[in-house]
């Protein structure tokens, strides 16, 4: 099972990813790109929770898990009350004023056989990977590690030239 | 599995399948006007009649409410039930003559002109908003009142609703656009059914994104009572962007 990971450091703000994803959507874009600390962009998506709030509060089961392990809205099913919105963490689920259902990411899962999601393929500095969730736990402490290793080398570089 | 026939094909499909359902699985199209897949059916429009033969005995039955059975025999476009789908649209057409969805669905099983007086509601008492409010939320706040030719939606004594929670999804099925949810400064007001609430204001921003009553039913439903949820959708990504920051890169101050 395939998951969007968002790598620390490479992601500049550009905003590619929520115009590929408004572009592919209708301009309904479902991806986010939060600035923080000023200057400190984060891409803020649908993590596909494993025990997805939003699913569990819909009244009507139409927030459902597809055969990629994404967590998608049956637009037949919606009746639009924002149950998912009120009661997701991260703010993902938003109501289209137009058509009067929830919209979300759903891991482009009509692409999703041949390529990767618009939003890993628009990103210019690979700060998103669609990378295979149930990769080794060591190859994602390695990884982490590595994150935090740059980030004290970056620190303490700018720590130096700042002396 | 059941076995059955729909227009001459044999259709497999899971137990507790209604007829309208596996109808739709095989790619045969039954006009709807009050069918939801998320609610339960109600058969209010009668739109989805269809021609239903078990044994020696024949008769029309509505398909979203008819679960299949064992050796059906069903025809879903004969001449008499296109002759009585004509007839709803021109009862239909003369009730609510300005509703979109009733014009195409007129034009689609081939009526123009109704020849009853013309009624201009906007109603056409599919009983969505009923069966959303009911089933899917659980408040009751609007149900069918009085009979015959005076049959309409309302709150119980057509008053200021005090179980409504203003969730809006009454307003997001009706296929007619009679109810209208609007938002004016702190209130939120239900048009169709005189009902007005109060809204919740985002902690963080100000702006104000769910009522006060829905916000209570799904802190005491679902989420609790973390600060979290007293923030709007976008305050709620950047409050979570911002714990991701700490931990993931200490890099910038």
């Amino acid at each position: 099972m395939k998951r969007i990971h968002f790598v620390p450091n490479r992601c500049i703000g550009c905003e590619e990813c929520v115009i590929a994803c408004g572009k592919a959507h209708d301009w309904h874009t479902r991806a986010f790109v939060e600035v923080v600390g000023g200057y400190f962009p984060i891409p803020m998506r649908c993590s596909h929770c494993d025990d997805a709030p939003c699913k569990a509060a819909c009244p009507t089961g139409a927030i459902q898990r597809n055969e990629f392990g994404a967590i998608i809205v049956v637009k037949e099913k919606c009746i639009g009350c924002g149950t998912c919105a009120e009661v997701c963490p991260f703010g993902v689920p938003v109501i289209d004023d137009v058509t009067g259902k929830m919209i979300k990411c759903d891991l482009c899962s009509d692409i999703l056989t041949e390529q990767e999601p618009i939003c890993v393929q628009a990103c210019p500095k690979d700060a998103l990977e669609f990378v295979e969730q149930d990769e080794p736990l060591e190859n994602r402490r390695q990884r982490m590690a590595r994150y935090i290793k740059n980030a004290v080398e970056h620190e303490s570089g700018l720590a130096s030239r700042q002396m | 599995m059941i076995a059955a026939t729909i227009n001459d094909t044999e259709v497999l499909v899971e137990e507790g399948s209604t007829v309208l359902q596996a109808a739709t699985k095989y790619g045969f199209h039954i006009p709807t006007l009050c069918y939801h897949e998320g609610l339960p059916a109600y058969g209010a429009c009668r739109m989805c009649l269809v021609e239903i033969t078990q044994g020696a005995s024949s008769r029309l039955e509505s398909s979203c409410t008819r679960p299949l059975e064992q050796g059906m025999v069903i025809k879903t476009d004969t001449r008499e039930i296109r002759g009585h789908r004509k007839m709803i649209m021109e009862l239909l057409l003369a009730r609510c003559p300005d509703a979109e969805v009733v014009q195409e669905m007129a034009r689609e099983v081939g009526v123009t002109e109704s020849r009853f007086s013309k009624l201009n509601e906007d109603c056409i008492l599919c009983g969505l908003c009923v069966r959303a409010c009911r089933d899917a939320i659980g408040m009751s706040a609007i149900s069918f009142m009085s009979r015959g030719i005076k049959r309409h939606v309302d709150t119980p004594f057509s008053m200021n609703s005090d179980v409504c929670v203003g969730c809006g999804a009454c307003a997001r099925v009706c296929p007619t656009g009679a109810i209208r949810v609007e938002d004016y400064g702190a209130k939120r007001y239900v048009r169709y059914f005189n009902t007005e609430l109060e809204l919740q204001p985002c902690e963080e921003c100000g702006r104000y994104f769910t009522t006060k009553r829905f916000f209570e039913k799904n802190k005491n439903d679902f989420v609790g009572a973390d600060e979290l949820y007293r923030l709007c959708d976008a305050c709620r990504r950047r409050q979570h962007a911002s714990m991701l920051k700490g931990p993931l890169v200490n890099v910038h101050p």
